[in-house]
């Protein structure tokens, strides 16, 4: 079983992936991430909007907002640690949909994401991107997502 | 209810969970999270934390009579606790929400209403809940009557 790390997911092409990182360390270290304090998003605007804590393990969910974004497109990272490891992590970006459970298949799933709006514009580069970052930490990736992504040159 | 009044609930565990909101509304993340060896001592087993909200439940690593472990969860939008709710080492049960401003309390594992038989833990709680403007259940205060009775009678009696 390979062992993520929680800074792998600082060069995750997410940046509510790179927070929701920067939050579990925060939390790690006993610190409440401040955006959950103030309850605005910071400058890129990205906002931790959940920690849950208990003895085994830490959750983070972290949100992109923004004036001109609608709820259903807003991209989000939703990570579980236990003891400092990656163990679940799942997300939405730029028309995709992302998942990883060590537990259930230790697999990186990336898949369209159904609830996409069609007049927002798919990043094309996203799957190419995460399949990189994927392989440099030796994390498998589905089937599904190598025909996404060989596909991922045509899609709409 | 502020967080500050709840750290005066006659309830261990109730301090420990108002205790540890505290800190999260002081942005540091309580250390205790993990069953302590100490049997005597309270540890913080969860806390969510989403938006303005906080909610925190802590136990305690005995139990009851009835083979439950004394716990008790706080919900706090900032400073205002919105509810809690738990069970005490000596086995009552307590409640309390801000949208109906009571606290109830009854017996672990019974139904019946009424004198709860507690002259302690119950009056405790009614000084704590007039002291900052709680209303106490039907039981409470039926139980206060009890105890007053009884009182009354003991002096008629001495």
């Amino acid at each position: 079983m390979i062992r993520i790390a929680i800074n792998a997911l600082h060069t995750f092409p997410s940046a509510c992936a790179r927070r929701a990182a920067i939050a579990a360390s925060e939390v790690a270290s006993g610190a409440v991430p401040a955006h959950l304090q103030d309850g605005i998003p910071d400058a890129d605007g990205v906002l931790v909007d959940e920690v849950l804590v208990d003895h085994r393990s830490i959750s983070i969910r972290t949100v992109q907002v923004g004036p001109a974004r609608e709820p259903d497109v807003r991209p989000y990272f939703w990570l579980r640690l236990e003891y400092d490891d990656v163990v679940e992590f799942t997300g939405q970006q730029s028309g995709w949909s992302y998942s990883y459970d060590q537990y259930e298949t230790p697999q990186l799933v990336v898949s369209m994401d159904d609830q996409y709006p069609d007049s927002e514009p798919v990043d094309r580069d996203f799957i190419r991107t995460v399949s990189a970052w994927a392989q440099s930490f030796g994390i498998e990736q589905s089937l599904a997502s190598h025909a996404t992504e060989a596909g991922a040159g045509g899609v709409r | 209810m502020h967080v500050s009044d709840l750290m005066k609930f006659p309830a261990a565990c109730a301090q420990a969970a108002a205790r540890a909101v505290q800190q999260v509304l002081a942005g540091k993340v309580p250390e205790v999270l993990l069953p302590a060896s100490d049997p005597n001592r309270q540890y913080i087993d969860d806390i969510e934390i989403t938006g303005g909200s906080v909610r925190v439940t802590a136990y305690s690593p005995c139990y009851t009579w009835h083979g439950n472990a004394p716990t008790c969860t706080v919900t706090a939008t900032g400073d205002t606790v919105t509810s809690f709710h738990g069970l005490t080492t000596s086995g009552y049960r307590y409640c309390y929400d801000s949208a109906s401003g009571r606290i109830d309390i009854w017996r672990d594992g019974d139904t019946a209403y009424g004198d709860l038989g507690s002259r302690r833990f119950v009056p405790e709680v009614a000084a704590w809940a007039q002291a900052i403007g709680v209303e106490p259940s039907l039981s409470i205060i039926e139980t206060l009557q009890a105890a007053a009775r009884e009182l009354d009678e003991s002096k008629g009696g001495a």
